[in-house]
């Protein structure tokens, strides 16, 4: 499910059958690439209390009392996002080696765990387990090289890596190791360049 | 050879932490004279009105160096303790000559290298007349790992004049191939 759609959704007790507000952002963990809360009229919600999302509405059910699980904002991401500094959305891209590569205009969140599956820019998606950072500059990512190998420099990978990376990902690395010709090469042609 | 990068366009760049906030920005460039590397760089507020501030950043504290942005870890490595020296000279104008003493031409730009271990790779230079010059056009020259640099004058080996090259796209090879061959002699 996207973040836009899920920005507005109906917050309902399925107790009282009680509409409690709308969700009007949602609280997001960049190191786990995961969305943790929503914020439901200046209180928020955890996405384990809520156990997941509906298509068209945050159902709060099974004798949880609403007063239990919408609680004052606490954790510092929390606190963040009622400040707005969590908010992914337009936020520019920039990776852990100082490229900036757009801007989010969407993020493909998991209704049932709320895993960011991917960061949806204009014209490229991108994995969410590469999320860093969400801050008031900037949304980070990982480089490519540093996501597959999990090392520093991740220069010397092997090609097998770079057959699981997207055409996107390996235009990154060739504009890091500034690979001529790269703008009009195939993804083929990418991985045989980097490798 | 990661993307090569003019020392000079990293000023006004964002530094930013990988939690994505951005408190300040580059001022300017230091140079150690003595060494031929970066020490780190001065900075400012964001903005063309932006103060100079106290706080500075040290190369060795850079996560990553970039063509959009210098990342850093977190805003705890911008300290006074960190701010380096600015009184440590400039390279731009000195002359560059050959252990040979062949004048090569003057410095008006310092080359670094992008990426995680960024290093100061090259000079751009405006050549001398015995070495080709024709007043308009700079030309690139790589730089050993260590050189010996006065406030005057920056001494290279004399086959770094065989890997000159005319602009920046293919100098990353040239800077590769003067370093391998620097390390075959030694």
């Amino acid at each position: 499910m996207r973040w836009t759609a899920i920005l507005g959704h109906s917050v309902v007790d399925t107790k009282t059958a009680e509409t409690v507000g709308t969700i009007d952002a949602l609280v997001a963990d960049p190191d786990a690439s995961q969305v943790v809360a929503f914020l439901v009229a200046g209180r928020a919600v955890s996405w384990s209390d809520a156990g997941g999302i509906g298509s068209d509405a945050l159902t709060l059910s099974d004798g949880n009392r609403e007063g239990d699980l919408l609680h004052p904002p606490s954790s510092d991401l929390e606190l963040r996002a009622v400040a707005g500094a969590g908010d992914p959305l337009g936020k520019r891209v920039i990776t852990e080696l100082g490229h900036e590569i757009g801007s989010i205009e969407d993020l493909e969140v998991d209704a049932e765990t709320g895993a960011i599956g991917q960061l949806i820019l204009a014209d490229d998606q991108i994995k969410g387990s590469r999320l860093i950072g969400i801050g008031s500059f900037a949304v980070m990512i990982s480089s490519p090289s540093r996501a597959r190998t999990g090392d520093a420099d991740g220069a010397d990978a092997d090609a097998d890596g770079l057959d699981s990376l997207s055409r996107a990902e390996l235009y990154e690395l060739a504009q890091e190791r500034d690979v001529v010709g790269r703008s009009s090469m195939s993804k083929e042609e990418l991985i045989e360049a980097l490798s | 050879m990661s993307r090569l990068l003019r020392a000079s366009t990293l000023i006004g760049q964002p530094v930013v932490t990988l939690q994505g906030e951005s408190p300040l920005e580059i001022k300017d460039v230091v140079f150690d004279t003595g060494e031929g590397a970066i020490l780190g760089f001065t900075l400012r507020n964001h903005g063309f009105l932006g103060g100079p501030v106290r706080r500075g950043l040290a190369w060795g504290d850079v996560h990553g160096l970039g063509p959009d942005a210098v990342v850093i870890t977190d805003a705890s490595v911008l300290s006074t303790d960190n701010a380096p020296a600015t009184s440590g000279g400039d390279v731009i104008g000195d002359r560059v000559i050959t252990q040979g003493g062949t004048d090569l031409g003057e410095v008006v730009e310092v080359v670094v290298s992008t990426g995680a271990d960024a290093d100061v790779v090259g000079f751009e230079i405006k050549p001398s007349e015995s070495f080709g010059g024709r007043g308009d056009h700079n030309i690139f020259i790589p730089l050993p790992d260590t050189m010996a640099i006065s406030g005057e004058n920056v001494i290279v080996p004399d086959n770094a004049a065989d890997y000159v090259r005319d602009d920046l796209t293919g100098f990353g090879g040239a800077v590769d191939d003067f370093r391998a061959q620097l390390g075959e002699d030694s």
